[in-house]
C-alpha cells in the first residue's frame, strides 16, 4: 500500500516537472550564431594546423635524413676510432695476465 | 496568391552542410535547438551550463555529420548525441563530487527543504535537487524514461544499454530517488 502511494506521488512529481520550463527564455537567443562561430573557429584552427603540417613536412624529412646520416657517420667513426683502443686494451689484459701468472 | 514556402528536408540541409554550406547547418540548429535545450536542461545546473552543453552537442553533430547514414531521422541521431554529451558531463561531475564547493551544498540543501510542490516549477526544483544526488546512470535513465517519456526500447537505443538493463536500472533509480525524496521530507 505504502509502495503504491509512493509510486503515485513520484508519478505526480514527474508529471508536474514535465510541464515546467526548465530553462530561461534568453538562452535560445542568438544560439545558432554562437554555435556557428565556434564551428568556424574550430575549422579555422584545424585548417591552420594542416596548412603548417604540409609545409613543415619537407623540412622535417630533411631534418630526419640529416639526423640519420649524422648518427650513422658518428657511429661508424666511433667504431673505427675504438678499434685501436680495443687493441691496446687487449694488450694490457695480456700483459696483466702474464705478470700475475693467470 | 502566395506560393507555399518550401521547407527544405533535413536530408537536403545535411547534404548542403557537408558540401560546406554553413547556413544550411545553421538552419538545422534553428530547427532543433528547442528540443535539444529541453532535453539537455534536465541534466544541467544552470543556463550557462545548458548553453555550453548544447553548443557541444551541435558541434559534435557537425563534426560527425558525414557518419549520419539517414536510416533513422536526423532528430533521433541528434538526440543520441545530446544524451551522450549529457551523460559524459554527469560522469565528469560525479568524479569531481568530492570537491563540491560549499555554496553548491548549501544551495542543494536549501532546495530540498522547500515546501510541497505548488506548481510545475517547484516540482522540477525539488526533483532536480534530488536527482543531483543520484548516480549518473540513475539520473540518465530517470530523465529519459520518466521526464522525456521515452519507451524502454527508445531508451535502450539512446543509451546503448540492453532493454533488460534499462528496466533494471530504472527500477533501482526510482527506488533510490524515492529514498532521497523521503529523506528530504523527513528533514523538513
Amino acid at each position: 500500500m505504502k509502495s503504491d502511494k509512493d509510486s503515485d506521488s513520484l508519478e505526480r512529481l514527474f508529471a508536474a516537472a514535465r510541464k515546467s520550463q526548465p530553462y530561461g527564455d534568453k538562452v535560445e537567443y542568438g544560439f545558432e550564431t554562437r554555435v556557428m562561430a565556434r564551428i568556424r573557429e574550430k575549422r579555422d584552427s584545424r585548417k591552420l594546423f594542416s596548412f603548417w603540417t604540409w609545409r613543415l613536412i619537407p623540412a622535417l624529412v630533411v631534418l630526419v635524413l640529416m639526423l640519420g646520416s649524422w648518427t650513422f657517420l658518428s657511429e661508424h667513426g666511433q667504431l673505427t676510432g675504438l678499434s685501436p683502443l680495443m687493441g691496446i686494451n687487449g694488450e694490457e689484459i695480456m700483459l696483466v695476465a702474464s705478470l700475475t701468472g693467470e | 496568391m502566395n506560393a507555399p514556402v518550401q521547407v527544405p528536408a533535413d536530408e537536403r540541409l545535411i547534404a548542403a552542410s557537408l558540401s560546406g554550406d554553413d547556413e544550411a547547418f545553421a538552419e538545422l540548429v534553428r530547427r532543433y535547438k528547442q528540443k535539444v535545450f529541453r532535453l539537455a536542461a534536465r541534466f544541467v545546473r544552470d543556463d550557462d551550463e545548458l548553453d555550453d552543453i548544447c553548443q557541444e552537442a551541435f558541434i559534435k553533430s557537425y563534426q560527425n555529420l558525414h557518419r549520419f547514414r539517414g536510416d533513422a531521422p536526423f532528430e533521433h541521431w541528434l538526440t543520441k548525441i545530446v544524451v551522450n554529451v549529457c551523460y559524459d558531463m554527469l560522469r565528469k561531475q560525479a568524479r569531481k563530487r568530492d570537491v563540491v564547493p560549499l555554496d553548491d551544498v548549501a544551495f542543494a540543501i536549501g532546495d530540498s527543504q522547500s515546501a510541497e510542490p505548488s506548481g510545475s516549477q517547484e516540482a522540477w526544483r525539488i526533483l532536480r535537487s534530488a536527482m543531483e544526488r543520484l548516480r549518473p546512470d540513475d539520473r540518465l535513465v530517470i530523465t529519459v524514461l520518466n521526464l522525456e517519456e521515452k519507451t524502454v526500447r527508445e531508451t535502450s537505443l539512446l543509451t546503448g544499454w540492453s532493454e533488460t538493463n534499462v528496466k533494471v536500472r530504472a527500477f533501482r533509480a526510482r527506488k533510490e530517488l524515492k529514498r532521497i525524496l523521503e529523506g528530504d521530507r523527513e528533514e523538513r
